[in-house]
C-alpha cells in the first residue's frame, strides 16, 4: 500500500525534473551567444609573443560528447598537442608517429593508465568519461609532457599564436571561464554572462612561471640518471 | 628444518631486501594490481611490461606435512591483454627434510574484457592456462586451467571467483579448484579483506580428500613494489591447519 503523500512527492518531483530538463533542452537547442577576446601571456612577466599553448573553455553546464576521436600523436619525442581539451565521454588515441618505442601513462586522480610500450606505426586509446585534468607522460622520456583537460561541454578554444579566441554557440546563461596553460600556477578565472546572438568580449592575461612541469615516472619516483632524453 | 644456505632461504633474504627497498623509495602508488595472495584477479600486466613476482608459502599441517614453497617468476606483458609468466619452484618438505627443485613451468593469463576499465565495465575476466614439469617425475606435465570473473563496483572494492582444474598426464592426480574473494580499499594504498579456497579431487594416486579453506587477506603497493599476503585457515577437516603466503613483486 502507497502512502498518498509519498505518492504526492513523488509525482512532483518527476514533474519538476521533466520541466526542467525542458527548459534546459528549450534553452539548448535556441538562440546562442559567444565569447570571444584576447589572451595576452607573459613569463614571468615578460610578454611572449606566441601564445599558443592556452586552452578557454567554459564551466557550469554539461553537453554530451561528440562522436569525433581526439588525437594526441607522439613525434620528435613530444606529445602534440601539448594541451587538449575532450568532452567527458571522448575517447583519445594516441598514435606513435616516432622513430623510437613510446610509453603514455597518467598517475592523475582522474583517469590513471598505462599504455605500455610500443614502437612506430601503433595506437593506442583511452576513454576519458570523469571531468578532471589528466596529466600525461612517457616512462621512456622525461621531457614528453601533455595534459588532457576533459570537460563537461563541448564549448572551448585553443588560442591561437596571436592570442585571439572565440568560443561560439554558448548557450545563454551565467558560466565560468577558465584560461589554462600548462606553465601558470592555476587556471585564470572569470564569472560571465552569456546573452542569446550577442557576443561577450574580455581579455585575459596568464602569467606562465616555468617552461616544464616536472614529474616522476610511472612508478612515482624520479627518473634515473639513465632515461633516454 | 632449513639448511642455513637452503635456496629457499636465500630467495627469501633477497626478496626480503628487495621489499625493504621498495618500501623506503619514495614513491606514490601505481604499480600494484593483485589484491589477492590465493585467487587469481583479472588484472595482466600493459604490453612489454616486466614484473617479477615471488610467493612464499607455507603450509601448517597437523601431520609431518609440513612443507614450504618458494614460487618465483619473471611475468611479461605480450599485449595489453595476454602476459606470460616462467615460474619455478623450490619446495621443503617435513618428511623429507631436503629443499627439493619441485617443477619449472610457463603459464599464460588473458584478459577478457578492455584494458582500460572505463570500457570494460565492472565485469571482467581472465582465462590462464598453465603448464608445469616437475623435475622428480621426468614422465609428466601437471596442467592447470583457470576461469575468473571479478566485479568491481567502484574504485574502492573489488570481488573475484575463480574456478579451476588440474590434471597430471601420467592420470595421476586430477581434481577442480574453486575459490573467490572480496578487497577493499581502507587507508591510502592499503586494501584489506577475505578469500576463500577449496578443491574436489576426481582422481588421487594418494588419496587425497575433498578441503576447503578461508582466511583474511591485505595488499599494498608502493612506486613500482607490492606486496599481498594472508593466510587461509583450514575449514574442513581434511585440509591443512594453516596456508599463509606472502607475494612480492616488482616492477620494470
Amino acid at each position: 500500500m502507497v502512502r498518498p503523500l509519498v505518492l504526492v512527492v513523488a509525482l512532483l518531483t518527476c514533474a519538476c525534473a521533466l520541466s526542467l530538463a525542458g527548459i534546459w533542452r528549450a534553452r539548448a537547442a535556441g538562440p546562442t551567444g559567444q565569447v570571444a577576446g584576447t589572451v595576452k601571456v607573459t613569463l614571468k612577466g615578460v610578454p611572449k609573443a606566441n601564445a599558443a599553448g592556452v586552452v578557454l573553455y567554459l564551466v557550469g553546464f554539461s553537453e554530451p560528447a561528440s562522436a569525433a576521436k581526439p588525437q594526441m600523436v607522439m613525434e620528435a619525442k613530444g606529445f602534440v598537442p601539448m594541451v587538449l581539451p575532450v568532452t567527458a565521454g571522448q575517447t583519445v588515441d594516441f598514435p606513435n608517429r616516432d622513430t623510437v618505442f613510446h610509453n603514455v601513462f597518467s598517475a592523475s586522480a582522474t583517469k590513471p593508465f598505462d599504455l605500455g610500450q610500443y614502437p612506430q606505426g601503433e595506437s593506442k586509446s583511452r576513454l576519458f568519461n570523469a571531468p578532471g585534468v589528466v596529466d600525461v607522460y612517457c616512462n621512456i622520456h622525461p621531457q614528453m609532457a601533455a595534459t588532457i583537460l576533459v570537460l563537461p561541454n563541448r564549448k572551448w578554444a585553443v588560442v591561437g599564436k596571436d592570442g585571439q579566441f572565440t568560443i561560439e554557440g554558448v548557450p545563454p546563461g551565467k558560466w565560468t571561464l577558465y584560461g589554462y596553460s600548462r606553465f601558470a600556477d592555476k587556471p585564470v578565472k572569470r564569472e560571465i554572462e552569456v546573452h542569446a546572438d550577442a557576443t561577450v568580449r574580455l581579455d585575459l592575461a596568464i602569467d606562465e612561471v616555468r617552461t616544464e612541469t616536472p614529474h616522476m615516472n610511472k612508478f612515482g619516483q624520479p627518473y634515473g640518471k639513465g632515461a633516454y632524453k | 628444518m632449513f639448511p642455513f644456505f637452503s635456496v629457499p632461504r636465500m630467495v627469501l633474504a633477497i626478496g626480503m631486501a628487495a621489499s625493504a627497498a621498495g618500501l623506503l623509495a619514495p614513491a606514490s602508488a601505481y604499480a600494484g594490481r593483485r589484491p589477492y595472495f590465493w585467487v587469481w584477479d583479472t588484472e595482466v600486466m600493459p604490453e612489454r611490461g616486466v614484473e617479477w613476482e615471488s610467493w612464499y608459502t607455507e603450509r601448517i599441517s597437523s601431520k609431518p606435512l609440513d612443507q614450504t614453497q618458494v614460487w618465483t617468476a619473471p611475468v611479461v606483458g605480450l599485449t595489453d591483454r595476454l602476459e606470460l609468466a616462467l615460474p619455478v619452484e623450490w619446495s621443503w618438505w617435513q618428511g623429507s627434510q631436503k629443499t627439493i627443485f619441485d617443477w619449472y613451468g610457463a603459464e599464460l593469463r588473458y584478459r577478457i574484457g578492455d584494458p582500460d576499465p572505463d570500457v570494460a565495465g565492472p565485469l571482467t575476466g581472465l582465462v590462464r592456462l598453465a603448464v608445469h614439469r616437475p623435475i622428480r617425475s621426468r614422465s609428466e606435465l601437471r596442467l592447470e586451467a583457470n576461469l575468473v570473473a571479478s566485479y568491481q563496483p567502484s574504485a574502492q572494492c573489488k570481488f573475484t571467483l575463480d574456478a579451476g582444474a588440474v590434471a597430471v598426464t601420467s592420470g595421476s592426480e586430477s581434481l577442480l579448484s574453486y575459490a573467490g574473494g572480496g578487497s577493499c580499499k581502507t587507508v591510502g594504498e592499503l586494501r584489506v579483506g577475505a578469500e576463500f579456497f577449496g578443491k574436489v579431487p576426481l582422481h588421487s594416486a594418494v588419496g587425497a580428500q575433498p578441503m576447503t579453506m578461508a582466511g583474511p587477506n591485505f595488499s599494498f603497493t608502493h612506486g613500482r613494489f607490492w606486496l599481498t599476503g594472508g593466510a587461509l585457515i583450514g575449514v574442513t577437516d581434511s585440509a591443512p591447519v594453516a596456508m599463509p603466503r606472502l607475494i612480492w613483486a616488482i616492477s620494470f
